[in-house]
């Protein structure tokens, strides 16, 4: 029992100094956030975060047409490959040269700790990140969906609008207005959304309101005045 | 020099230019596959330097563990953080594209619904072309060298417009590109020269105004 024990004492040991890294790892990374320089330039237990950063960082700039600057490129470089040779070469060595120095003297070795304890953090970090990344990402894409389904609403919104609006602008009289009804104009008819038309003669306007209950009863209105400065408006969204 | 260290040595070199170089020409995920690619060649040749100066045949057992974990955690951490990256590039993209196009859709279209409607009202007395009532409507915002000045003048900050007129078909066309919106073809030939932009065209005729997004 006493053997067995101790056989697993180093093992237990270096998963302490392997938690306190950890921690002590955390630490020196959120003090390192208040720094001027970006994250991604510290050495990283994964390394693909650091190049995501980057990834997302340019299409930031590709979005709202800036240019990243060369001095962060290679910093994160840096960074980047420091986090490759630490977890892949320096790492993995110290395992191994600490395993072997610790069979030659029969007892653990200095070296063997800290390879170990690195090794099992180098291990279990990215599984625990890979985790809450895939929970996180789930959330950010069901957002993005219903965000994608709105937009795509409105534009539909906007084209039946115009339409409308050419359509009030042909008609010979007024008063035909009122047989302006949703059911009359093919694009609500064929829309997978529900429309509300209300035409109103006495100031030549219509009011359009698309819905969708598969999310989150979205509503979007416009008014429509052929004969104003402004021929359509979004009156509310929700 | 022992040979653990020119093991060491040669796995630094290897793994970090095997990130660098590529990196360097901008392919920074080839880069870090190619990086995992090299270390695992390390890994082997370190995984069997130990097994050959291990003295218990377990610590053999525990390092192969060990070193195969890491590989396939890192695979499939790298794989789905490029896979996200391609995602979340691809989303700003798409948003940049409807932000763009809703823009323009607002912005044109309705000028030229302003314009149909004048033309409208104005074939009630006299027989007119579209183009005639447009040239008189937009006025100077219609540029020598077929520019289009937008009513909102800050768009064009982000936004280019070019004029189109065809007396053959009395037609009146405004092409609009955004320079920050990739689109779905990227070998698509914008009027401007550019390639692959967001591009749409927006017409008047005496039926009405069409507006269509061609790339």
């Amino acid at each position: 029992m006493k053997d067995k024990t101790n056989k697993w004492l180093p093992w237990l040991s270096s998963m302490l100094i392997g938690i306190i890294v950890s921690y002590a790892l955390i630490t020196v990374t959120d003090s390192y956030s208040m720094s001027k320089y970006p994250g991604v330039f510290l050495p990283s237990t994964i390394p693909s975060t650091q190049v995501n950063a980057i990834s997302v960082i340019d299409s930031i700039h590709e979005f709202s047409g800036d240019e990243t600057t060369s001095a962060f490129y290679k910093g994160a470089r840096a960074g980047i490959t420091i986090s490759l040779i630490l977890i892949f070469v320096v790492i993995p060595f110290l395992f191994v040269k600490g395993t072997i120095q610790s069979e030659k003297r029969e007892n653990p070795a200095a070296l063997w700790y800290v390879g170990s304890a690195l090794m099992l953090i180098i291990l279990v970090m990215p599984m625990i990140a890979g985790a809450s990344k895939i929970q996180w990402f789930q959330n950010v894409n069901e957002g993005s969906n219903y965000g994608r389904t709105q937009d795509l609403m409105r534009m539909e919104l906007t084209d039946v609008s115009f339409n409308v609006a050419e359509q009030v602008m042909e008609l010979d009289e007024i008063s035909s207005m009122s047989e302006l009804t949703a059911e009359n104009i093919s694009d609500i008819r064929n829309s997978e959304y529900t429309y509300m038309l209300v035409s109103n003669p006495k100031d030549t306007s219509v009011t359009i309101t698309i819905s969708s209950d598969k999310i989150n009863n979205f509503t979007a209105t416009t008014i429509i005045r052929p004969y104003s400065d402004q021929i359509f408006k979004y009156q509310r969204t929700y | 020099m022992k040979s653990e260290y020119k093991i060491l040595i040669g796995g630094v070199f290897f793994t970090g230019l095997l990130y660098v170089i590529p990196s360097l020409m901008g392919y920074i995920w080839a880069g870090l596959f190619l990086s995992l690619f090299g270390s695992v060649i390390y890994l082997i040749v370190l995984y069997k330097y130990g097994k050959k100066n291990y003295i218990n045949t377990d610590s053999g057992k525990v390092t192969l563990i060990f070193f195969t974990l890491l590989i396939v955690n890192s695979l499939a951490i790298f794989t789905f953080d490029y896979y996200r990256a391609n995602t979340q590039r691809e989303l700003l993209r798409e948003i940049r594209v409807t932000i763009d196009g809703s823009i323009i859709e607002s912005e044109i279209r309705a000028e030229l619904l302003e314009v149909y409607r004048a033309y409208l009202l104005s074939n009630e007395e006299n027989d007119v072309s579209v183009i005639d009532i447009a040239t008189d409507f937009f006025g100077e915002r219609l540029n020598a060298d077929q520019k289009f000045q937008v009513k909102t003048a800050e768009l064009e900050k982000e936004l280019n417009f070019v004029y189109h007129t065809d007396p053959g078909s009395d037609s009146f066309a405004i092409f609009s590109t955004a320079p920050h919106s990739q689109s779905w073809d990227d070998d698509f030939e914008n009027w401007d020269g550019s390639v692959g932009l967001l591009q749409t065209k927006t017409t008047l005729t005496d039926e009405g105004v069409n507006h269509e997004r061609q790339n």
